[in-house]
């Protein structure tokens, strides 16, 4: 028997089988599964507004962590269609953080497209190489996003066999191929050169077609990290034969083309003093080096900066707490409405204050006999386990920092400059970063923020004079391996303290 | 006189250095080391325990307990005497092949460990075979396996089909955990228990030897 599924707010009714699961029915329309469906993580919420769909205990209990009501919500992974309903699909808009800054290089023929493809947001830009300025910018979610957030559910999903890596090579190929489509076409130009694209080794990979086998577990050694080139025609896209689309080279097996744009980008290949990079995503790339060495690792601090785990966490859109006041612990609220949740600016201020204030212990406990929880504002909460989750995260890139440093034998005084990439780098406080040990800094002025450094760096790789750079970066680079150093464990114990 | 209260603070609060001192001091007054372990450090690891259960204490004051109590037993256990060690079972313990992460695992093993389990610890990245051949020689009672992939978890199963192609599996039971796991999943692949920390580790295992 056939039922009937009308979905809010998008208004359009679907047809499904008796049993049917509810997330293949879902799929595409804006949900994330950052646990790959497997009824783990609690994020694929929606709304149930007529009709009956059963619970079992498990989504219960996770529907109820996220402080939602389980007579009314639902988690989309574990819904079965056996009756007529209606469910309304939470929105979500987005911000993404782009570079519009025209590139450092310039005065090269035609167009370009640079392609920022991070595992959770596509940027492209195209670029007239004439000049270096940004003449079309386009930003969207990664369409792989609902087969799960982290890059190693995305591994776990390609896994499953050739039909499932095949449909994430398929959803990222077309979703670029559009994306760049549409940017050269709102130019009413038809010279662009090259796409170039720069990405996470996993990344890299699904987008090639190659085995993600060899990056699922220990030693994690990949084939193949070299650049590759495509035509057009190959990835099925409409634009010139005449133009080259490059997926850009990983550094090691979780160090990508990202950030060896970020590399490019700063310019620490060509400073006499150290110089790191740091980017606060869920890989936690970490970077240190200066003219003649450097030294790259990635410590894997998980989503907590994304407000992904985190009880009310959210991202940074309307609605969510981003910055609490020092003094009075009055809450901001982007776009001034009414407080639905916490992003990760938000999470750090919270958890600055309440240590300022006492309210939370050095070992990360809350102090008096609250009930697990410290309200933030209008219903929205810091809860024990979000503080957790938050030292568990920034452990993970205090500890991988030090450890780097620890290897090359130098310490922070020998640093000059921090650049602080990604999204949360560019909102965050960044005296609270350092006092809450996030970002192991002696002052203030050692910290740059640096914006989209992989976006602007990418730039700078479409024009052919920055191959001779990169060819100058790579011999430079090296890999560490933080798993195999025996002091990780004693150190990050410690990092999880405030 | 050695101050043994003081070996009972030090794990509790997670002091490596004042363990060792004390320990050493009271070594050196020929105190017995069976009668420090179990009056004074396992009542230590079951307050941290128990303080973690009621929301008092967190995964880094457990890490730090745990660094203490192995300092300290470190020291006392090449002192035991073989024949009166009394143990509460023999575990052995490691994270699955091609996962290297070990913090968690480690801690399940201090908190075993420190509550009178003899614990074999395997390390990481380890094979079904390598569990199974330490599982004999040392006649365990429990195999526990850790991961903290979701693309490392799936080799749990095979673990537990090596166990009974070994044709040990009604000889030892098996114990399972990690961030990415729960206990549907533990019992899918067939194993006989599951917990989501270190401290309900100690009693799923006193419960799986006395069943
Ligand atoms: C520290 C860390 C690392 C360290 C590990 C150092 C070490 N020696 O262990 C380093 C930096 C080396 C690392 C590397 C990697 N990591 Co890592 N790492 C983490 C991190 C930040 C914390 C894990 C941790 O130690 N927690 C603290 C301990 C105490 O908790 P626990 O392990 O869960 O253990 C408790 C329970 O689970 C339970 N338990 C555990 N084992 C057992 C066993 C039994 C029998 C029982 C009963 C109970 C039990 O009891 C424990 C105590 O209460 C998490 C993210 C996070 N925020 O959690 C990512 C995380 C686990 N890593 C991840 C990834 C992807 C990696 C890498 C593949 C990639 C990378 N470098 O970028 C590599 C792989 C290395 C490898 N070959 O295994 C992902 C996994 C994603 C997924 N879907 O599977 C996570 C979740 C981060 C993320 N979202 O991206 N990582
Ligand atoms: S619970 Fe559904 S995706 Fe995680």
């Amino acid at each position: 028997m056939a039922h009937t599924v009308h979905i809010e707010p998008f208004d359009i009714d679907i047809s499904a089988e008796d049993n049917a699961s509810l997330a293949e029915i879902v799929n595409g329309l804006g949900i994330d599964f950052p646990c790959g469906g497997k009824g783990l993580c609690g994020n694929c919420h929606i709304e149930l507004v007529k009709g009956t769909m059963e619970i079992s205990a498990r989504e219960k209990a996770l529907l109820e962590r996220k402080g939602l009501d389980s007579s009314r919500w639902r988690l989309a992974c574990c819904g079965r269609i056996t009756d007529d309903i209606v469910i309304r699909i939470p929105v979500r808009e987005q911000v993404i953080l782009t570079d519009d800054s025209s590139s450092r290089l310039y005065g090269e023929d035609g167009l370009a497209a640079a392609v920022d493809l991070g595992s959770t947001t596509i940027v492209v830009q195209l670029i007239d190489r004439k000049n270096g300025a940004v003449l079309e910018s386009f930003s969207e979610i990664n369409g792989q996003n609902v087969f799960g957030a982290d890059i190693i559910s995305r591994i776990a999903y390609a896994l499953q066999g050739p039909e499932y890596s095949e449909r994430l090579a398929l959803t990222v190929r077309e979703q670029v191929g559009r994306m760049a489509g549409d940017a050269v076409k709102a130019s009413g130009r038809d010279d662009i050169r090259n796409v170039t694209i720069v990405g996470n080794s996993v990344m890299h990979h699904l987008f090639c077609k190659l085995d993600v086998t060899p990056l699922s577990a220990y030693p994690f050694l990949s084939p193949y990290n070299g650049r590759m080139e495509f035509t057009p025609s190959e990835l099925g896209w409409n634009l010139p034969e005449t133009c080259t689309v490059r997926f850009m080279q990983n550094i090691s097996h979780f160090v990508g083309s990202d950030i060896l744009a970020g590399i490019l980008h700063t310019g620490i290949h060509r400073k006499d003093r150290w110089c790191a990079l740091l980017d606060l995503g869920t890989n936690g790339e970490i970077v240190i080096g200066n003219r003649e060495r450097i030294l790259c690792t990635s410590t894997a601090a998980g989503p907590a900066f994304e407000g992904v785990n985190i009880v009310n966490g959210m991202r940074a859109v309307s609605g969510a707490v981003c910055r609490i006041d020092e003094t009075s612990g009055k809450a901001e609220i982007i776009g001034n409405t009414r407080p639905s949740g916490i992003c990760g600016s938000g999470l750090i201020d919270a958890i600055h204050y309440f240590l300022k204030t006492g309210r939370i212990t050095p070992d990360g406990r809350i102090a008096d006999d609250s009930p697990g929880r410290l309200e933030i504002a209008g219903g929205v909460a810091l809860y024990d386990r979000d503080i957790r989750e938050f030292q568990l995260a920034k452990a993970a890139v205090a500890t991988g920092f030090e450890l780097l440093m620890k290897h090359l034998g130098i310490s922070l005084t020998d640093i000059d400059k921090i650049y602080i990439a990604g999204g949360l780098g560019n909102y965050i406080d960044i005296s609270k970063a350092r006092e809450t040990g996030l970002i192991k800094a002696i002052g203030n002025s050692q910290i740059v923020k640096a914006g989209n450094s992989a976006l602007a760096g990418c730039k700078e790789m479409t024009f052919s004079a920055s191959d001779r750079e990169i060819e100058a970066i790579l011999p430079l680079v090296s890999h560490y391996s933080l798993e195999t150093d025996p002091d990780f464990q004693d150190r990050y114990c410690e990092n999880l303290f405030f | 006189m050695a101050n043994l209260e003081g070996l009972y603070e030090a794990i509790l609060n997670g002091k490596l250095e004042q363990a060792v001192e004390v320990t050493n001091a009271a070594i050196a007054e020929g105190i017995d080391p069976q009668t420090i372990i179990n009056g004074y450090m396992v009542k230590g690891m079951e307050e941290i325990g128990a303080r973690f259960e009621a929301g008092k204490a967190f995964v880094p004051n457990l890490l730090m307990s745990a660094r203490a109590m192995k300092g300290a037993l470190d020291i006392l256990k090449p002192l035991l005497k073989a024949e009166n060690a009394t143990s509460a079972g023999t575990i052995v313990i490691g994270t699955v092949k091609g996962d290297l992460h070990d913090i968690g695992k480690n801690l399940v093993a201090s908190m075993l460990e420190g509550c009178g389990f003899e614990v074999i610890n395997l390390g990481v990245d380890v094979s079904g075979e390598k569990f199974v051949e330490a599982a004999k020689e040392h006649n365990a009672d429990i195999i526990c396996m850790s991961a903290l992939l979701t693309t490392t978890m799936n080799y749990m199963k095979e673990v537990v089909s090596a166990v009974e192609a070994a044709g040990i599996r009604d000889k030892v039971k098996i114990m399972v955990g990690g961030a990415p796991l729960n206990n549907d999943f533990a019992m899918a692949i067939g194993a006989d228990g599951y917990s989501s920390n270190a401290n309900d580790a100690v009693a799923m295992a006193r419960r799986l030897l006395s069943a």
